[in-house]
């Protein structure tokens, strides 16, 4: 007999459980400390524009990578020339009492476009017992990992990772509030320069995989370590999101990306999700050379019920991503390798095997992959020239796409 | 000094010496951390599993339902057994559940016809003409509510006191002046003797209302209906649907017929619910469809108003429940009041956004302006071509292994 439940074990969460052991080798004196987390007042753009010949899924078509329930604003490039992302930065540090920081995003694309005011957020910093305590509070990104923030004007890419775009929506905004300690490891524990925060957040629910009001909460450690030319940092996270009948909205909301309505079939899913993950990069400069690599798993647990207008499915569905990036860096040129591959082993109850595959969410086996590379030319200080590959099976299996992509970054600080 | 010097390069040099270590060490970690997602829990590998309880399969068994068929919702208060199901099939067929033994539940239900009747009103056992078309029976545990309209019937159970008891009109004619007579007649055959006690043999009493309505609604249920040409293509062969048959379903699901909003799923009616549907989700829908007009008041003819003669609200006007198209083509003639006789017309019925009946006729009115008419049903223009499409369409949820089907025929004419 099989026995529904709601409950999944978290295999790798528990890696999480490490972080009290590494605080306990942290410091409170606050002489080691940067001085503050204030930053001086600016204004900056950003901006991306490229150039794809190809793309990922036809015109018309819906981009669901089999098996995997998506949302948000995961909508792949076009090809043609598109206007990727335009950012407008502010940040107003008043009197070391408080700072606001804000966005302004928009793209431009098909024809179609968007503006809209991303993040508005206050934030402040206090000392309690010695420890340094960062409060933020608004419109903000999640601080899990910066994974989450991507935007193509500021990142090595100009299509976002996989990972973000199939377990979190793209880039994760919502309103909320964050908590964390900063803070310097003690030398005596961990030569070299080294410090850590470690938070929470409370946000409304507004981005995938939460809806609106049923929240999201997640716990997070970063750690950062230097000696001389040598770099690492290390992430630890969970995130835990609610949603109530998430509807996939990415082609019936605005600019539909030339979907027809008559397409769009309408699944809701309730229940939660528990995100995992786990980040680790190294850095290491000789001379003018820089080499890198970084790694990146994220796991959802996801567990509830897929429902139409008249029928349903329970699901239970660990999907892990896993991210290996590496570049190699001299002056103004560096090259960059990025390899991205997603499973997930879906588990239905009480529903039908037409009901799953009209759904999307028969996966028959595949794991959406795809390999990226770059170079990057920063021919001005305010310019990158950014050239791109990009093989990529996301949609379905033997569905092989081939993306060249030419483009400039730009950003300009204003004040 | 040349010995504090030295000593002091030496202590740099441990220091040194420490600090890589410290490195390696903290490097240490998010290696083992790698590692161990390595090898344990992070395989990529992707898989789809449906799985059912044996419940759930001793059920399916039962029915013989295909696959991609989802489980109805049976009561708890009536679990379906085979042996329920054969006294059913011999009750539905026997003039003997008429007070004067002139019809049976198959007078007004035809297998040929998909259990219709082909005209569009029928005369109940004594002689009293009903004023709504009896209804096919394909797939009738699928639905929500029972009868045209009547929100309170939600088991079939509920459904059938109306034939078989009411006396205004009468159907069958089993009012509580005929009742002992009725049973008398199954309780003093042994054949009937048997199969009661079979059905229901932790009671052995004999017959009862209550175990002759049980026991044809367990027969009902088993009016499953999924092997048409479209039930084919819904499984993946793509040539069981003609060119024409195709063009028809996407019009049927676009937004210009709109059929969809009213007539979607496995079953074809919003009037749905499965083993697994959620409780808060069912709709029961009821829908004014334009059909009359009387007086220019919204009104339809005083013999059937719809739910509004249950609910006295004038809102509740002209609605009725949209049946299922599963075997459409069978059931003619169509609507409540079987006033529109054939598929063609239905639809141009749709197309043009309510009937007109001309004055000096009866009922006259146009059921376009009625006020409490459903927003979906607007009208649109059509082409011949695509009217005949969406008729093919709806030909090809024709299943005639359904109605040839051994399982639902009169077990009275077997040798």
């Amino acid at each position: 007999m099989f026995k529904q439940t709601r409950t999944q074990p978290i295999q790798c969460s528990r890696l999480i459980f490490l972080l009290p052991v590494l605080s306990v080798i942290s410091t409170p004196a606050i002489a080691h400390q940067k001085a503050s987390l204030f930053e001086d007042n600016y204004l900056k753009v950003l901006a991306a524009v490229t150039y794809r010949n190809n793309q990922i899924v036809e015109n018309g078509e819906i981009w669901q990578p089999n098996g995997f329930l998506i949302g948000g604003e995961s909508i792949p490039t076009e090809k043609g020339v598109s206007l990727d992302d335009v950012q407008l930065q502010g940040y107003l540090n008043v009197n070391h009492q408080y700072y606001v920081a804000a966005k302004l995003s928009g793209h431009s694309h098909g024809g179609d476009n968007s503006v809209e005011l991303e993040n508005l957020w206050f934030g402040t910093e206090m000392y309690i017992a010695q420890q340094r305590l960062q409060l933020e509070a608004g419109k903000m990104t999640t601080d899990v990992t910066d994974t989450l923030n991507y935007h193509a004007s500021a990142d090595t890419f100009s299509q976002a990772p996989l990972s973000a775009d199939i377990l979190f929506g793209r880039h994760f905004n919502d309103i909320g509030v964050r908590a964390a300690v900063v803070g310097k490891i003690n030398p005596r524990y961990l030569g070299g320069n080294s410090d850590y925060k470690i938070g929470f957040e409370v946000f409304n629910g507004d981005n995938f995989p939460a809806t609106s009001g049923e929240g999201s909460i997640s716990a997070f450690s970063h750690f950062n370590f230097q000696y001389d030319n040598f770099h690492s940092s290390a992430k630890f996270w969970v995130m835990y999101s609610e949603a109530e009948k998430r509807a996939d909205l990415r082609y019936s909301q605005g600019h539909n990306h030339g979907v027809s309505q008559d397409v769009t079939a309408e699944y809701y899913f309730s229940g939660d999700t528990l995100n995992t993950g786990v980040y680790f990069d190294a850095s290491w400069q000789y001379q003018r050379w820089r080499v890198h690599g970084e790694f990146e798993w994220m796991q959802a647990q996801v567990d509830g019920q897929i429902a139409s207008t008249t029928q349903s499915a329970y699901i239970e569905a660990p999907q892990n991503s896993y991210r290996l990036t590496t570049f190699i860096e001299r002056e103004q040129h560096s090259i960059h390798l990025q390899y991205e591959i997603l499973s997930t082993q879906n588990k239905f109850t009480q529903t039908t095997p037409t009901f799953i595959t009209q759904a999307g969410l028969d996966n028959n086996g595949f794991e959406p992959n795809r390999i990226s590379a770059s170079w990057r030319y920063a021919f001005h200080p305010n310019f990158v020239l950014r050239t791109e590959w990009m093989r990529d099976e996301s949609n379905e299996p033997s569905q092989v796409n081939n993306v060249v992509s030419l483009g400039i970054q730009w950003n300009y600080d204003l004040l | 000094m040349t010995y504090r010097h030295n000593r002091r390069k030496i202590q740099n040099k441990l220091n040194d010496t420490a600090s890589v270590k410290s490195a390696l060490s903290f490097l240490l970690i998010p290696s083992l951390l790698f590692t161990s997602l390595l090898v344990t829990g992070c395989k990529v590998s992707s898989s789809t599993t449906i799985a059912s309880t044996e419940t759930e399969q001793d059920l399916r068994s039962l029915l013989a339902l295909p696959e991609h068929m989802p489980l109805p919702a049976i009561p708890d208060f009536n679990p379906l057994t085979p042996e329920k199901i054969t006294l059913g099939r011999f009750l539905f067929y026997d003039t003997k559940l008429s007070a004067n033994q002139t019809q049976s539940c198959g007078s007004c239900h035809f297998q040929s016809d998909a259990f219709a009747d082909g005209i569009a009103t029928p005369i109940g056992s004594t002689g009293h003409a009903l004023v709504r078309n009896s209804q096919g029976l394909s797939n009738v545990a699928y639905n929500a509510t029972f009868t045209w309209s009547n929100d309170t019937f939600f088991e079939l159970e509920d459904q059938l006191n109306v034939p078989i008891r009411a006396d205004d009109p009468i159907e069958l004619g089993v009012t509580d002046a005929e009742l002992e007579t009725v049973l008398n007649r199954f309780n003093s055959d042994e054949k009937y003797q048997q199969l009661f006690s079979a059905a229901f043999p932790e009671n052995d009493s004999g017959a009862s209302i209550n175990k002759i309505i049980f026991s044809l609604a367990s027969f009902v249920r088993t009016m499953i209906s999924a092997n048409s040409s479209y039930d084919k293509y819904l499984l993946g062969d793509k040539s069981a649907l003609t060119p024409q048959q195709k063009q028809g379903f996407s019009l049927f699901n676009g937004e210009k017929f709109e059929c969809f909003h009213c007539h979607t799923g496995i079953n074809f009616t919003v009037s749905y619910k499965d083993a697994n549907s959620i409780n808060d989700a069912i709709l029961f829908p009821f829908f004014n469809n334009g059909l009359y007009n009387v007086n220019s008041d919204g009104s339809y003819p005083e013999s059937d108003q719809g739910i509004f003669d249950l609910s006295s609200d004038p809102a509740d006007k002209g609605k009725f429940r949209p049946p299922s198209l599963r075997n459409i083509e069978l059931t003619a003639p169509y609507m409540h009041d079987g006033s529109i006789n054939t598929l063609r017309e239905v639809v141009e019925h749709y197309a043009r956004g309510g009937r007109l009946t001309p004055e000096g006729l009866e009922n006259a009115g146009d059921g376009k302006n009625n006020p409490y008419k459903s927003a979906l049903i607007t009208g649109f223009s059509a082409t011949e071509e695509e009217i005949d499409a969406v008729v093919a369409f709806l030909e090809s949820l024709t299943d005639y292994d359904f109605i040839h089907n051994e399982k639902f025929s009169n077990p009275h004419e077997e040798n």
